[in-house]
């Protein structure tokens, strides 16, 4: 029997295929592996800045009581400062929270989301999670010249007194309402950004665009998986 | 000489657009069209319906288009079956064929709780003239043969309610029906023309602004569903209405084997043959708001493993299609039709959620009863968006299963 095997798109699809990436299936997302070389998009992103497609991403709003013990659950001591960003270690790949408000995170995994909700579901009850995966796409500026392509978007202060690593914030960029957070890959300053996912073409051009003096480019989840 | 072959006549004429309308209604789809037709029988013919796409595109391209009137609330069946017996007379009303099958449909209960619920839609459904009995595992078996009704799985089949007159109509047909009937009347229907605000002189509604230009009316009716909450933010209203979407997907054809509608509330699932021998499945609305019309693949992996969890023979059926619609959902699963709070000339026929389709006849001829007399039927007395402000809400929890998550 033939094996049927349904993978989700990326809002951002057709620039990719415009673009002639090497598209490669990343927890049953079609997503661009590379455009060029690995090799070449690696050297961009320690050179200047790259810009990744990373929709697939996992991606749980928790709403309501954010209580010790949910956090317990994911594996973290206790609750966190608001605008900060935690890293945990998991078996299924790194989980990501955004604290957004007293009430409000986001959480965030390279796997699959129902992996967060299992563990979500561990703790207290008066808390409920949506699963955000499908609805908001992602996009991952990384390099040197990631904060200059961010400051002619947004609004949200990104300087490294205000905007250090592991720092997470709500606002409008690109005059759209977008979660920003800064993730640092070792010495590499990144940033993950998460919006509508019926703009992600508009906002996939709009970076593009304002990174043009910083050499922005595209880059492939495998060159991000090497910084 | 080939295109003598085909028809010359049109099914709706194409008016140039006038300045002045008695009254406008913005939104083509079968709310606004079954307002206008209904509005034209009562002689108020003066009317423009405006789209900002084509006929029928939004909400009523995209719905499952099931008709039933099993609801639970004393507000809501007597609503719901007066738009099921227009529904069964309106082929003929309109000489068009709607492709209305009356197949019947099954509420499936899982717990006892849920067979609670349906017992007691059952009798208030009976009491209030509408055809509903419960049924036990054996009769299910005999309507729908390849169910599991194996026991011991976390929602075993219990018993359902059974809703003989249910039934699916095609959708398109009853929007093209309308439209065709309401021209025929003299009402024009203007494709492709946005509404992009709404003009006041104070508290009164006066007129439309259009990407084609400005109309007057004295009279404007909102009938846009999923963007109600928007059109109503040009008049100055603040809607309790979010927007939600709702998906569903359909099946390679397959031969005729069921020929109910089988739905669960406690699975949030619902599923029915298509004369086409597809199967058209239904569930829950995502449970975030946005106004994107983008299917997913999170919900598609829900609606296949729902429908095997009651039709487990389907694993091997391949799905062909899936889609979003929007629904506008109130707090209380029921629609909103009457005169705006506060703002004269100025009528809502919005709120319809997830169970909007079945309910056009009965909406759009009271919409028309309101606009022609300035009274609010009996029929939608309690649909009025001054419930709101009150406190006299509906409740309508069985609306839809497609709401239960919401």
């Amino acid at each position: 029997m033939q094996e049927w095997n349904p993978v989700a798109l990326s809002a951002i699809q057709p620039r990719h295929l415009s673009l002639g990436a090497t598209l490669v299936e990343t927890n049953k997302w079609l997503l661009p592996a590379r455009y060029s070389t690995v090799e070449e998009e690696t050297e961009q992103i320690r050179e200047a800045a790259g810009v990744c497609d990373i929709s697939s991403n996992g991606k749980l709003a928790l709403q309501g009581g954010i209580d010790s013990q949910i956090l317990q659950a994911l594996g973290q001591s206790g609750p966190e400062a608001i605008g900060t960003v935690s890293k945990i270690a998991h078996a299924s790949g790194d989980i990501v929270i955004a604290r957004l408000a007293a009430d409000d995170a986001l959480i965030l995994t390279a796997g699959r989301s129902s992996t967060l909700a299992g563990l979500v579901e561990k703790g207290d009850t008066c808390s409920h999670t949506v699963d955000m995966t499908s609805v908001l796409a992602g996009l991952a500026i990384v390099g040197p010249g990631a904060r200059p392509v961010l400051t002619g978007l947004t609004e949200i202060d990104t300087s490294d007194m205000a905007f250090p690593d592991l720092s997470c914030a709500q606002g409008m960029v690109a005059e759209v309402r977008a979660t920003l957070l800064r993730v640092d890959h070792g010495a590499v300053p990144g940033y993950e950004l998460y919006f509508g996912r019926d703009y992600g073409e508009y906002m996939w051009d709009s970076v593009l665009e304002a990174g043009e003096p910083a050499g922005l480019t595209p880059v492939g989840t495998e060159a991000l998986a090497k910084i | 000489m080939v295109t003598q072959l085909f028809r010359k006549a049109k099914m709706w004429g194409t008016p140039p657009l006038k300045d002045r309308y008695d009254v406008v209604i913005v939104g083509a789809g079968v709310h606004g069209l079954s307002t206008a037709y209904y509005l034209a029988q009562k002689g108020i013919t003066n009317i423009a319906v405006l789209d900002r796409g084509y006929i029928g595109g939004g909400g009523s391209a995209r719905s499952t288009a099931i008709i039933r009137s099993n609801y639970l609330t004393a507000e809501a069946i007597p609503f719901f079956r007066e738009s099921h017996k227009l529904y069964e007379g309106l082929g003929q009303e309109l000489s068009y064929n709607l492709l209305f099958d009356q197949m019947g449909r099954l509420d499936i209960g899982h717990t006892e709780s849920s067979v609670y619920w349906l017992r007691l839609r059952v009798e208030f459904n009976k009491l209030l003239g509408v055809d509903s009995r419960l049924i036990g595992p054996d009769e299910i078996k005999d309507m729908v043969p390849p169910i599991d009704l194996r026991v011991g799985k976390p929602l075993p089949i219990m018993a359902a309610l059974h809703h003989p007159r249910a039934g699916v109509v095609r959708h398109d047909a009853v929007v093209w029906g309308y439209a065709r009937g309401a021209d025929k009347l003299g009402v024009e229907i203007h494709p492709f023309t946005e509404v992009t605000g709404i003009t006041r002189e104070g508290n009164r509604v006066t007129g439309v602004e259009t990407t084609k230009g400005p109309i007057m009316a004295d009279t404007v009716v909102s009938a846009t569903a999923g963007w109600s909450s928007n059109i109503s933010a040009m008049a100055g209203l603040d809607l309790p209405i979010v927007t939600y979407p709702l998906q569903a997907c359909v099946t390679e054809p397959m031969k005729p084997f069921m020929d109910t509608i089988v739905s669960s509330a406690d699975i949030h699932v619902y599923v029915y043959q298509t004369d086409r021998g597809e199967l058209v499945i239904g569930g829950a609305v995502d449970q975030y708001q946005t106004y994107s019309q983008r299917s997913t693949l999170t919900m598609l992996e829900e609606l296949a493993s729902d429908t095997l969890d009651l039709l487990p023979d389907l694993r091997e059926v391949k799905i062909m299609r899936q889609w979003a619609g929007l629904c506008d959902m109130t707090p209380d699963y029921a629609p909103i039709i009457g005169k705006a709070p506060g703002l004269d000339g100025f009528i809502l026929n919005c709120g319809w959620g997830t169970w909007g389709f079945k309910a056009a006849p009965a909406s759009g001829q009271s919409t028309a009863e309101l606009i022609a007399t300035g009274k609010t039927p009996s029929l939608i007395k309690h649909f009025g968006p001054e419930r709101f402000d009150n406190g006299t809400m509906v409740n309508e929890r069985a609306a839809a299963i497609a709401a239960a998550i919401h």
